[in-house]
């Protein structure tokens, strides 16, 4: 994974060479792009510094504190930066391999973090006899979000 | 099928309750260029999408928007856990209040509840994925805004995520017209409507 093989590709993107008039055009962006590291992605908002285009140069810094939960969000949020871009770049197979690793990574990280009675979903196989689906707290209370 | 998560997308810990400040978030909630008015366009939108890559571009930027929604009541939420009497009187909030309490309702912050006629689905992809990439950029007009009448860090962390996404999803659906572009007569896009004709 190494994330700037590709330095060249910061920001840029390609346009039809002959493209059909009164039509809207964005720029697509061009195969192998420069990527963040996977929690600067989450606090920045986006895999891909070309996008990166914050508001009067308003950007979030790195102070995202490192926690069982915030792991699973870095790889998920990796995971569908991934997905959007193969979405529309499905013959990207660089990409494609980077989307495969961070599923993996994805799925060990989910898999420790709910083998400590802290489900994600119904179909998490408790470990124990209660039923820890309605275990304080829930994921728009603060107490879940505080970073302990 | 949809199913729950039982996670945020982008954590939300807001320190310091301010219901001024609940009352104009709550129009991503619900207002006209929302998170509510996002995923169902997309994921409405989607049905008359005549390519895989389409269809798969509005489930998953629809099915995020959903995961935006929660984190903009997240942040009603926390803004207005635990008020004293003099908070709920703030005059700001005070017409919230009295028809919601706290609870989390979707309506723009001019007080008007959410309205299906503020998002579209016509039915041509064309014309959809330009309404798509207007709507984007609407949703990315009304976080700079929050950011002008916000001084809250941490409600500003939230909102500065959820601006990129905007940016970053505005990318893609102009991908997604390009990728359809191709496929379509280039002496004339216009020719017919894919969702039908094809």
């Amino acid at each position: 994974m190494n994330a700037n093989k590709n330095r060249v590709n910061f920001g840029e993107g390609r346009l039809p060479a002959m493209a059909p008039l009164a039509n809207p055009y964005v720029p697509f962006q061009i195969e192998g792009p420069v990527r963040y590291e996977p929690r600067k992605a989450m606090v920045r908002g986006t895999l891909y510094p070309g996008l990166d285009l914050p508001f009067m140069g308003m950007a979030n810094q790195n102070n995202l504190p490192v926690t069982p939960l915030s792991e699973v969000q870095v790889l998920a949020f990796a995971v569908q930066e991934l997905a959007l871009y193969l979405d529309t770049h499905p013959e990207d197979l660089e990409a494609l391999e980077l989307y495969r690793q961070y599923q993996e990574l994805y799925r060990k990280c989910a898999q420790a973090y709910q083998a400590d009675r802290r489900p994600l979903n119904h179909t998490t196989p408790g470990r124990d006899s209660e039923y820890a689906w309605l275990d304080d707290p829930w994921p728009w209370e603060f107490a879940a979000n505080k970073g302990e | 099928m949809f199913q729950y998560e039982k996670k945020l997308q982008y954590p939300v810990r807001i320190q310091r309750p301010n219901p001024r400040l609940a009352s104009i978030i709550i129009s991503q909630y619900g207002g006209p260029d929302g998170e509510l008015g996002a995923s169902l366009r997309y994921l409405s939108q989607r049905y008359s999408m005549p390519f895989d890559e389409l269809k798969g571009l509005l489930t998953d930027i629809g099915t995020e928007e959903l995961g935006h929604l929660e984190m903009i009541g997240a942040i009603v939420h926390q803004l207005t856990r635990n008020l004293k009497d003099n908070q709920f009187r703030d005059p700001a909030f005070a017409p919230y209040f009295v028809d919601h309490t706290v609870g989390v309702y979707p309506a723009a912050a001019a007080g008007f509840p959410w309205n299906a006629a503020s998002m579209a689905v016509k039915g041509d992809p064309i014309a959809d994925l330009t309404e798509d990439l207007a709507a984007e950029q609407k949703a990315r007009v009304t976080y700079d805004n929050i950011l002008r009448l916000s001084d809250d860090p941490d409600v500003n962390d939230v909102i500065r995520f959820l601006r990129e996404r905007e940016i970053v999803h505005f990318q893609r659906f102009g991908e997604g017209l390009q990728r359809l572009r191709e496929k379509l007569d280039q002496r004339n896009v216009y020719f017919m409507n894919p969702s039908i004709d094809l």
